[in-house]
């Protein structure tokens, strides 16, 4: 007889709560639009498992408010970057987005099937893995973008999209980093991330990017994202500060602009880097990364902190905008990012601007009920 | 006496000596022999801007040209030549030695069908 009540217990139960997100899910350009209610709300309660089955996905506190991880490491409510159910709908399928860094696991298990096109400066090879086991940074970021949701490890923002690697040099000449913007180009990316700076651009290097944020894309513009930089300091000379590019900046657990952060007029918008704690990512698989895990996970040694991890955030929310509208042009997508943020921080906006956090903290669930 | 204030003056003209342009203002650099973080290529010039970056140059430099401008004229003029087209009126071209980089880039700088000029600066990638 108990186990009768309880069996019925637990329909109504679940019956409830599939009633409840039925009613929470209005948008009419979702995945499961073809479907009936019920079926889309039972097969977005599939796919949000299918993410919390990624191993870390609780310690991913950028983009799940895990109650008991929030409330462990004392995470503002309001730190992540606002996802609802929307990582759920959109996964940034049929985007492209070329990562330009120190190298990749090409091998890792979280990014099978992501990595359509290469290309390293060095040699001019299509081999772009890292080198040294201390060049974990390319992995890293493309984990943020492009972790697959496949059960293990992390889920990136944009699980779906398809990554473009293109390895840089450590010393660099302007014609060969043009090169390699060139690449993008050719190899069709629709997003840049850039997750670091020389901090002096040159004019041939400014000029190239410039004209790819206005032409690419058939005229729609590339879309170029570059980190500000973790020295506190002015962005000054340094490639995130070219007006073209969407300049992220980082915040943290406290949802407050991280100390490190670079900042400056052009800085565009924030979205989280991480201090105390970090953002969980994935690592070069055994011992040929930082450390001999194959991720490197937000509250253990060495995490990955810095406007480093605040650019891909951004780049895989671009991804999921151009799932949902490939239409949009880079300055659309723009102004759409500017005028959604979150307002955070001690400091007054002044037009809706200032120079500490840019027009604010990223919000996914505002941008996309804008688009 | 003299001799000391004309060295002091000579000195001071000297120590400002390398510079190119960039959008059309002129950039002062100090010649680098030593960088402590680095080992630096023998191939290369190392040099400091005002904010402490270290720019290193080759034989290389970047030319943009205005439209209908003719790239061979100074190509011979310079005595260069053409690595290769980066971009619309945008090459890549080689001097003979490092040492006439800055100083050719930042005479076609001054050139009226000339947009821009520059060394093929070398310059350090900073992850973030």
């Amino acid at each position: 007889m108990i186990k009768i009540i309880f069996s019925l217990f637990i329909l109504f139960f679940f019956s409830s709560c599939s009633k409840s997100d039925s009613n929470s899910k209005s948008d009419s350009n979702s995945k499961s639009d073809s479907n009936s209610n019920s079926n889309s709300s039972s097969s977005l309660d599939n796919s949000f498992n299918e993410l919390s089955s990624n191993t870390y996905y609780n310690t991913q506190w950028y983009i799940n408010t895990d109650y008991l991880f929030y409330e462990k490491y004392n995470i503002n409510a309001n730190a992540s970057i606002n996802v609802e159910d929307l990582l759920v709908k959109y996964s940034g399928k049929g985007i492209k987005i070329a990562i330009i860094d120190d190298g990749l696991d090409v091998n890792h298990e979280d990014l099978k099937n992501a990595l359509i096109n290469t290309f390293n400066s060095l040699d001019k090879s299509k081999d772009v893995s890292h080198t040294l086991s201390s060049d974990s940074h390319g992995t890293a970021v493309s984990g943020i973008i492009a972790a697959r949701n496949n059960n293990i490890g992390i889920s990136g923002v944009a699980y779906d999209t398809k990554i473009i690697f293109l390895k840089y040099k450590k010393e660099m000449s302007d014609s060969d980093t043009i090169e390699l913007f060139s690449k993008a180009e050719e190899f069709g990316a629709d997003i840049i991330n850039c997750s670091w700076g020389t901090y002096d651009v040159s004019q041939a290097v400014k000029d190239k990017i410039v004209d790819l944020s206005i032409n690419g894309r058939d005229g729609k513009g590339t879309i170029i994202v570059f980190s500000s930089g973790n020295d506190n300091q002015d962005m000054q000379n340094d490639e995130s500060n070219i007006k073209e590019v969407i300049s992220v900046g980082a915040s943290n657990i406290n949802n407050l602009r991280s100390s490190y952060s670079n900042f400056g007029e052009n800085l565009d918008i924030l979205a989280p880097g991480g201090d105390t704690l970090g953002i969980s990512t994935l690592d070069p698989m055994y011992s040929n990364g930082i450390n001999n895990d194959n991720y490197s996970i937000a509250y253990k040694t060495e995490p990955f902190i810095g406007t480093s991890a605040s650019a891909p955030i951004v780049s895989a929310v671009i991804a999921l905008m151009l799932e949902k509208n490939p239409n949009l042009t880079r300055v659309e997508i723009e102004n759409i990012l500017k005028s959604t943020t979150d307002k955070i921080g001690e400091f007054d906006y002044i037009n809706k601007h200032n120079k500490y956090y840019g027009y604010g903290k990223i919000n996914l669930s505002n941008i996309m009920k804008n688009l | 006496m003299k001799l000391i204030i004309l060295l002091f003056i000579i000195n001071i003209l000297n120590a400002n000596e390398f510079y190119y342009y960039k959008n059309n203002q002129k950039v002062l650099l100090n010649s680098v022999n030593k960088i402590t973080t680095r080992t630096l290529n023998y191939d290369l010039d190392y040099y400091k801007n005002k904010d402490g970056i270290i720019l290193a140059v080759n034989n290389r430099l970047i030319l943009k040209l205005k439209t209908n401008s003719n790239l061979d004229f100074y190509l011979n003029e310079f005595n260069m030549r053409k690595i290769k087209k980066i971009s619309f009126n945008t090459y890549l071209l080689e001097v003979k030695d490092k040492s006439l980089t800055l100083k050719t880039s930042s005479l076609l700088s001054l050139k009226n069908d000339v947009e821009y000029s520059h060394p093929d600066f070398i310059k350090r990638r900073y992850k973030r």
